[in-house]
């Protein structure tokens, strides 16, 4: 065999699924930043009914609708898999009956094609959707916000994660969900209490967990609950309750702890990048503050489009190249770790 | 002459066979597997490089669509769907239930009435009845999940010769012998999935890939109290 030179860099293409919750998701990425077709089915409908995500309910669904996303992903970028070089997909975390069921469409497909298998953790995906839009500077700090998870996040390098902050209870959009329940609000309710809050004053008197001196820690569910004791004791004692107030009180000291404890790790890790991703970054109030705090340090604030914000496919495969390139390959043995830690994800 | 890839995760038990025409090539079952999203596809592997073959000359895909573990049974379709769809083959799905009576009658052919038993927890069971004719052909009186209470009423009733079979009977031996009088032996059974070459005929095709789902049998828990609340009736689980 002749041995061929050539200067121009070979594409990387992936094939990628996401199933870790309620959105059935596949997607093809070129090089990890282009991002050739995107196919979500999210489930959401289903679920509304229950007030919740019901996660044997979720897994049903992702064995109905996985091959054909699948294939309209496959379909959407016209590729073949002579042109496919790897298959990515969450590992976890996440539901676990959930991510088995892409984890092994992913296993059977790499296996059938005889494809590198790559394991993704969820958080990464959602850090590494930047990577669709604009270059990531290192190093930076990403800021995860979700339904699942709240998390400070430092790389100092491509696919290195150091988790230097994490919720010790409920996850930021968990906290959205129960106090909108409460305000009589339908599920999901993060969208409703930013948008009732903008209506309202924070006149109402909460809590803000600041935890331990020094601790990029957070904590959510004191928070919450003083919200159901504070409306619990004004109905008691029949004093008019305003929805609006008690949204913008609320997400007032939401923010308050989030936006200061990304400063704080801005500062002790001096980066110039901060990275917002998760569900809530689409929170509007999240991102006047956030607009104010790239003011205040001058830095550089990338939040990525909403439809990469909330969980997707095309965010696995993004990561997925970065740990493709950093050598990550999984065996057919390859389980579901609905308790992924990121920390160990590093590659 | 069809080189079919057959598996089963319905239960404790993974079974993985590849077969040509009658002839099995290879063939792995593993008792008592915690986890078959581990199991599952290395196994699969090794089967069809035993047999020094590879995934592109599989023709067909046999697969047990339940009942059993809610997680077992989709594991198992997941892969069969995907590998089918992927490969552009035949899929072929064959109850759990009967192919636990394909494996028995292999191995202790019976004239009688056998009944597969999974346990399905709360003393319910998925079960059915199913008997091989004198002409070769299977008669079945439908799978079901049904509490085991009532079930062993209904097949006292039927007064026919029954053998009960699966890993879960000794569950339930003290229910049976309540009814039916003292086991003469403990049932050993063994799943051979290679004996689930007859589902792949027609009768078994899969006409929708993408369509196919696992057969449950039961509805998820939550979907269970939404229908009586939507019913407002009481939860009938
Ligand atoms: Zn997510």
């Amino acid at each position: 065999m002749g041995e061929i030179m050539s200067t121009e860099k070979k594409n990387i293409v992936i094939l990628s699924i996401e199933t870790s919750c309620d959105e059935t998701s596949a997607a093809i990425v070129k090089n990890g930043t282009e991002l050739i077709s995107h196919v979500v089915h999210s489930q959401i409908v289903s679920h509304k009914r229950f007030g919740g995500v019901v996660p044997e309910i979720a897994s049903r669904h992702h064995v109905e609708m996985i091959t054909y996303v699948i294939e309209k992903a496959i379909q959407d970028a016209s590729y073949d898999w002579s042109e496919i070089d790897a298959v990515a997909v969450t590992q976890g975390p996440g539901l676990v009956g959930a991510l088995l069921v892409g984890l092994h469409a992913a296993k059977a497909l790499a296996f059938a094609h005889q494809k590198p298998l790559i394991p993704v953790h969820h958080i990464a995906g959602h850090i590494y959707a930047n990577a669709l839009v604009e270059p990531l500077v290192y190093p930076l700090i990403a800021l995860v916000v979700s339904g699942g998870h709240t998390e400070l996040i430092y790389m100092k390098a491509p696919g290195y994660f150091e988790v230097i902050g994490e919720t010790r209870d409920d996850a930021v959009g968990e906290a959205y969900d129960k106090v909108a329940r409460k305000l009589n609000m339908p599920y999901p309710g993060g969208p409703h209490i930013d948008h009732l809050a903008k209506q309202g004053k924070a006149t109402y008197s909460l809590p803000r967990a600041w935890l331990e001196e020094g601790s990029l820690d957070f904590s959510f569910s004191g928070l919450k609950s003083a919200v159901i004791n504070l409306m619990h004791n004004l109905e008691q004692k029949n004093e008019p309750i305003s929805p609006e107030n008690m949204a913008a009180s609320f997400q007032e000291s939401v923010l308050d702890v989030l936006i200061q404890k990304t400063e704080q790790a801005l500062e002790r890790y001096s980066v110039n990048h901060l990275i917002v991703a998760g569900g809530v970054a689409a929170n509007l109030g999240l991102r006047a503050e956030l607009e104010k705090l790239k003011k205040r340090k001058g830095i550089q604030i990338s939040i990525p489009p909403l439809a990469l914000c909330t969980d997707n496919a095309a965010m696995i495969g993004a990561a997925g190249y970065v740990a493709y390139q950093n050598g990550v390959r999984a065996g057919m043995d390859c389980n579901a770790e609905p308790g992924l830690n990121l920390d160990d994800f590093s590659s | 002459m069809k080189r079919l890839l057959i598996m089963d995760t319905c239960t404790k038990t993974l079974g993985v066979a590849l077969t040509e025409g009658h002839v099995v090539l290879a063939e792995q079952t593993i008792e008592a597997v915690q986890n078959h999203s581990k199991f599952l596809m290395p196994t699969i592997e090794a089967v069809i490089h035993t047999a020094k073959l590879t995934p592109s000359q599989l023709e067909g895909i046999v697969v047990a669509k339940g009942p059993g573990s809610y997680t077992g049974v989709r594991i198992g379709v997941t892969v069969a769907k995907t590998l089918a769809w992927t490969l552009k083959l035949p899929l072929y799905a064959i109850s759990s239930l009967k192919g636990m009576a394909l494996s028995e009658q292999n191995l202790r052919p019976f004239s009688g009435w056998l009944i597969p038993i999974i346990d399905a927890r709360r003393n319910t069971v998925f079960t059915g009845a199913y008997r091989k004719k004198a002409d070769g052909s299977w008669e079945s009186k439908g799978d079901r999940h049904i509490s085991f209470e009532t079930w062993l009423r209904l097949l006292k009733e039927m007064n026919e010769p029954i053998r009960f079979i699966g890993g879960d009977v000794p569950l339930f031996q003290t229910q049976i012998e309540a009814v039916f009088g003292a086991l003469s032996e403990l049932p050993v059974f063994s799943l051979h999935v290679s004996s689930y070459v007859e589902a792949g005929t027609i009768d078994y095709l899969v006409d929708v890939v993408h369509d196919f789902v696992p057969e449950y049998l039961r509805l998820a828990e939550a979907e269970q109290k939404w229908m009586a609340k939507m019913k407002g009736g009481h939860v009938d689980v």
